[in-house]
């Protein structure tokens, strides 16, 4: 346990250092939910994310993604993951990974803007990061000791349809999730959704730390919607969530309190992130290797 | 008859100069970046710089100047904003090609800033390249 807090508190430490350079991502505050922005072509984020939690039934757990999103393309960004994950009275283990892409489906901003998401994951059933809830993920599927989860690995598809807009400086997105095992369970569904505002339109002339269209305040929503077998929110897990951003340079730090609003989810959880921006990634990778 | 045929040669090169020139400046006209032509119509609520130009400064230095470089003289495949092409776009134009992008080529959509900030960053290009 005290292994990862350590990294979560490495990784905010050298997020707020690194402020000194001056480009940023204008990234949203969301965990959970995608909007239609893209990663810039050539440019590499890294994110650590962390979710701690303390099941009312079961051992309070951290875990920990690691994720690299690097702009492909214009409309096409591509990322990976490493998942883990510690259980206090368990262990400290590694959970997977995932590889997904996202695809703008319009080249313009129309009032809606759709993207497609694919991924694919291969991730043991110790993993509990909660990057989405599908079908009828609950806490309990947390209760299983991690020596026993650790043995089950899942290779899954996970599609999504996002559906974002911009509308007088507000971000209005939703996401329509749908996730199959290859091992050929039936399809589960999701959702996401999420709005979000940054506290000032306006930029101010001065460069600052504390400025408040440095912030972003909003709210995300996400559940489980049954499966292909049946089709419905009773029994699924649901979440409320309120999001905090800050940006400092090209550093964000994000912050969520996430409440459970049926019983089988967790009834709360603390998610957190620091994301930190190379700009022009590749043509620095370029210059180096010529 | 071969003199007679030449002339008739070289009146068809020179309709077909004339024809090309006539088109020429019909393309030209088309919006910068293809913006449509209501993008001509829209009026910067931040004309005349003052505090607006100064907060767009700081913001074409934390999303812009990456690519196009600290005095927009352009870096790569990003070009300068300094061009006449740039000078003589309308601010709408700006707005609308900040807004949109050119995926296809690189350029991001910048629709994640507030509209108000993708103005500013219209009224700092614009004040640097002297607003007309």
């Amino acid at each position: 346990m005290s292994r990862f807090i350590t990294l979560a508190r490495a990784i905010l430490i050298a997020g707020i250092m690194s402020t000194a350079l001056t480009c940023r991502a204008g990234d949203r505050p969301y965990f959970i939910t995608y909007d239609q922005t893209m990663e810039e072509p050539g440019n590499l984020e890294i994110e650590g994310m962390g979710l701690t939690a303390s099941p009312q039934a079961g051992n309070s757990f951290l875990s920990g993604v690691t994720e690299f999103e690097y702009g492909a393309k214009g409309w096409w960004t591509t990322e990976f993951y490493l998942d883990g994950q510690t259980t206090a009275n368990e262990s400290t283990i590694f959970t997977g990974f995932r590889w997904e892409n996202r695809f703008r489906l319009l080249m313009r901003e129309h009032i809606v803007n759709p993207v497609f998401y694919i991924e694919y994951e291969d991730t043991s059933g110790a993993d509990k990061s909660l990057l989405e809830v599908v079908g009828f993920d609950s806490q309990y599927d947390g209760l299983v000791p991690n020596k026993v989860a650790s043995r089950d690995w899942q290779r899954e598809l996970e599609t999504k349809l996002i559906l974002s807009s911009n509308v007088n400086g507000w971000n209005i997105a939703e996401n329509f999730i749908a996730e199959k095992n290859l091992a050929g369970e039936p399809w589960e569904f999701g959702y996401a959704a999420a709005v979000s505002r940054p506290l000032s339109l306006i930029a101010s002339p001065d460069e600052c730390t504390f400025c408040r269209e440095n912030f972003q305040a909003g709210v995300e929503f996400y559940g489980g919607l049954g499966t292909a077998n049946k089709f419905t929110v009773h029994g699924t897990s649901q979440y409320i969530a309120p999001v905090l951003s800050w940006q400092i340079g090209n550093t964000l730090v994000k912050l969520s309190p996430t409440f459970g609003l049926t019983d089988p989810s967790y009834r709360a959880m603390l998610r957190f992130g620091v994301q930190y921006e190379i700009s022009g990634f590749r043509r620095k990778l370029e210059k180096l290797l010529h | 008859m071969n003199r007679r045929l030449r002339m008739s040669a070289n009146d068809a090169v020179i309709a077909v100069a004339a024809t090309i020139l006539s088109i020429t400046p019909t393309g030209l006209a088309q919006g910068f970046r293809n913006a449509p032509s209501s993008a001509m119509e829209m009026k910067n609520p931040y004309a005349g710089g003052g505090p607006a130009a100064a907060g767009g400064k700081k913001l074409y230095g934390q999303n812009c100047a990456q690519c196009h470089g600290n005095n927009l003289q352009g870096m790569g495949p990003a070009p300068t904003l300094m061009s006449p092409t740039v000078k003589n776009a309308a601010p709408g134009e700006l707005f609308w090609f900040i807004t949109n992008g050119d995926l296809n080529k690189g350029m991001p959509s910048w629709s994640q800033l507030p509209k108000q900030q993708r103005w500013q960053i219209v009224t700092f290009i614009e004040s640097r390249n002297g607003a007309k």
